[in-house]
C-alpha cells in the first residue's frame, strides 16, 4: 500500500470517527436526528452552511470549469452572494414556521402551506431525481482522487466503498450532529489546504500569481473576457440566475437542515450577512486553474487538474493530506445529502404516519441510497451523466412553490402550483434531452421555469375568475402532534 | 419592502451584470489580476455591511414593537 493510499485511508477513519463523536449514544427520534433540538448556535449554524458550498465541485470541479471555460467559472461567486441575499430574506421565514409547525423536510413546509400532501410527495419525488446524481457524485469524487493521487484503478475503488460505508456508519449514528461534527474539521483543513496550493502551485510552475495572469493575458486572452465558445455571458448569466435562485428559495433539499436546525432567525440572519466574506475563497480554486491552463497539456481531465499539478509538485505524503481534504470535501456534503434524501422519502413519498415506521423507513433509506449510489458510481459512472448537470435546472422548479409558500394567504390553489411544477420538469428534462443542458447559451432549467411560471400564473386567473377566495394562512391554524410529526394532513 | 433592503439590490445588481459589463471584458489586468475576478470579489466584499445594515434595522424594529 502506497503512503498516499495510507494517509488517505485514515484520514477517511478519523472523519467518520469525528463524525460518531457528535452523539454519543445514536438518536431514536427522527426530529433530533434530523435538526437536532432547533438549538444550534451561530457558530454552528455558520460551520454547516459555510461547508455547503465548499463540495467536491469547490475543490476539483472549480479548477477543472477554469481550465476549460477560464473566467466564465466567476458565475459561482455572484451566485453564492446573491443566493444568500436571497437567504437573508427567505430563511429566517422558513425557519419560524419549521418551529412553529415542525417542519423538517422541503417536502414538509409545501404540503402544510398549501394543505395538500399530494403537493409534498410530487415535490419530494422530483427532489429525489435531481439530487440522487449529487449524491452519486460526491462518490464518484471519492473514487476519482484516490484514482488520482495514486494512479492506480483499484484504489479509487476502494476509496468509493471505504468512504460509501463509513458515511453510511456516521450518518445512522449521529444524523445531522455528525454532520456538524465533521463540518468543523472539514472547514478548517479544506480552507488550510486550498489556501496553502492557491499561492504554492503559482510559485512552483509559473512564479507567482501576477506571473500567472500575465502570461494568459498575453497568450490565452480569450480566457480572461468570455470569449470562450459555449461559455460566453449568456451562459454565465443564465448558469449564475438558476442557480441563485435554486439556492437562494431553498430548491437544494439538503440545503433545509442547517436552517431549520439553528437556535433563532438572528443566527440565521447574522450567518447569511457574513457567509459573503466566506464566498471569497472559491476564488483561491480559481487561481489554481488558470495555473493548470498553463502547465498542462489540453487533453488532460478537467476535473483532475488539480490533483494532477499537485502529484507532480509534492511529496506523498503531503499528497495524502491534499488527498485527504478532497475527501472530506466529498464525504461531508455526502452525509448532507443521505440525510436529505432519506427523510424526504420517509416523511414525505412513503404514507408512513407512525413516528417508529417513520424513522425506520429513515435509515433503511440511507442506507439504500448509499449503496445505489455506490453501485452505479463503480459500475455504471456514466449513467446519470446528464442528470448531474440538470441538478439546479431540475430543483429550480421546486422554488416556485417555495416562494408561494411564503406568502402570508395561499394565493394559488396546490393543483395549479402541481401542475406548473410537473410543466416545467417536463420541459427541462424534455429541452436538456434533445439539445443538451443549455440552449443558445441559457441554462434549460430557465426554459422549464418559464412554461412553470406561466401555468401556475394561468392557475391563478382560472381561480380568480371562477372568484374561489384565497385560502388562509395555515400557520393559522393549531399544531397538531408530536415535534417533527405535526404536519401532512389534507 | 422597506428602503433599507435597497442596500443589497446595488451589490446584487452589480453581481449579477458582470458578464455584461465591457469594461471588465478589455483583456487587460486590474493590479496584476483579471478585473473580472477583482469586480466579483469587491462586490462580494460590500454584501456583508449591506446586510448587516439591514440586519440593526430589522433587529431594531423586533425590539421596539
Amino acid at each position: 500500500m502506497s503512503t498516499t493510499l495510507a494517509i488517505a485511508l485514515a484520514g477517511m477513519a478519523v472523519i467518520a470517527l469525528c463524525g460518531m463523536l457528535g452523539r454519543r449514544r445514536p438518536s431514536g427520534d427522527l426530529a433530533d436526528w434530523t435538526v437536532g433540538g432547533r438549538n444550534f448556535g451561530a457558530a454552528t449554524v455558520w460551520f454547516l452552511q459555510a461547508g455547503e458550498i465548499f463540495t467536491a465541485f469547490t475543490f476539483l470541479g472549480l479548477v477543472g470549469l477554469v481550465f476549460t471555460g477560464g473566467v466564465a467559472a466567476l458565475y459561482v461567486v455572484p451566485y453564492l452572494a446573491v443566493g444568500y441575499i436571497l437567504l437573508f430574506f427567505v430563511g429566517p421565514r422558513i425557519w419560524r414556521l419549521g418551529k412553529e409547525r415542525g417542519y423538517l423536510t422541503q417536502g414538509d413546509f409545501l404540503s402544510d402551506r398549501f394543505g395538500s400532501r399530494a403537493l409534498g410527495a410530487v415535490s419530494a419525488v422530483f427532489a429525489l431525481l435531481f439530487l440522487f446524481p449529487y449524491l452519486q457524485l460526491q462518490i464518484t469524487g471519492l473514487g476519482l482522487v484516490l484514482e488520482l493521487v495514486t494512479g492506480d484503478a483499484a484504489s479509487g475503488a476502494v476509496s468509493m466503498a471505504a468512504g460509501t460505508a463509513l458515511v453510511v456508519v456516521f450518518v445512522l449514528w449521529a444524523g445531522v450532529r455528525g454532520v456538524v461534527a465533521t463540518a468543523y474539521l472539514k472547514d478548517a483543513v479544506t480552507l488550510v489546504v486550498i489556501a496553502a496550493l492557491a499561492v504554492a502551485v503559482p510559485v512552483h510552475y509559473a512564479g507567482g500569481v501576477g506571473s500567472v495572469f500575465e502570461r494568459l493575458a498575453a497568450e490565452r486572452p480569450e480566457l480572461l473576457t468570455l470569449q470562450v465558445e459555449g461559455a460566453g455571458p449568456v451562459w454565465f448569466f443564465s448558469s449564475a440566475l438558476v442557480s441563485v435562485l435554486g439556492f437562494g428559495l431553498m430548491g437544494l433539499p439538503f440545503l433545509w437542515n442547517s436552517v431549520l436546525s439553528a437556535g433563532s432567525a438572528r443566527a440565521l440572519r447574522r450567518n447569511y450577512a457574513f457567509l459573503p466574506l466566506f464566498t471569497v475563497v472559491v476564488a483561491f480554486p480559481m487561481v489554481i486553474g488558470f495555473t493548470a491552463v498553463l502547465v498542462l497539456s489540453g487533453d488532460t481531465e478537467p476535473n483532475g487538474s488539480l490533483l494532477t499539478l499537485v502529484r507532480e509538485m509534492l511529496p506523498e505524503p503531503l499528497v495524502g493530506i491534499v488527498a485527504v481534504a478532497a475527501l472530506i470535501a466529498s464525504m461531508v456534503p455526502a452525509a448532507s445529502m443521505a440525510i436529505g434524501i432519506s427523510t424526504l422519502v420517509a416523511r414525505n413519498v412513503v404514507p408512513a404516519r407512525s413516528p417508529r415506521v417513520q424513522f425506520w423507513t429513515n435509515h433503511a433509506t440511507v442506507v439504500a441510497a448509499c449503496l445505489a449510489a455506490l453501485l452505479l458510481a463503480l459500475l455504471r459512472p456514466d449513467l446519470l451523466a446528464n442528470l448531474i448537470l440538470l441538478t439546479y435546472a431540475g430543483l429550480v422548479q421546486i422554488t416556485p412553490a417555495i416562494a408561494l409558500g411564503l406568502w402570508r394567504r395561499r394565493p394559488v390553489h396546490p393543483w395549479a402550483v402541481l401542475a406548473g411544477m410537473a410543466a416545467g420538469v417536463a420541459v427541462t428534462l424534455a429541452l436538456s434531452t434533445v439539445y443538451g443542458a443549455a440552449i443558445a447559451g441559457v441554462n434549460s432549467g430557465l426554459y422549464g421555469l418559464a412554461v412553470n411560471l406561466a401555468v401556475v400564473g394561468a392557475g391563478a386567473l382560472v381561480q380568480r375568475a371562477l372568484g374561489r377566495p384565497e385560502a388562509a394562512d395555515p400557520s393559522s391554524r393549531a399544531a397538531v402532534g408530536a415535534e417533527g410529526n405535526r404536519v401532512g394532513r389534507d | 419592502m422597506r428602503s433599507r433592503h435597497l442596500a443589497a439590490a446595488v451589490p446584487a445588481a452589480a453581481l449579477m451584470a458582470t458578464p455584461f459589463l465591457p469594461f471588465l471584458r478589455t483583456g487587460g489586468l486590474w493590479l496584476g489580476l483579471p478585473p473580472m475576478l477583482v469586480w466579483v470579489v469587491l462586490w462580494c466584499l460590500l454584501v456583508t455591511p449591506a446586510l448587516l445594515f439591514i440586519a440593526r434595522g430589522a433587529e431594531r424594529e423586533e425590539g421596539g414593537a
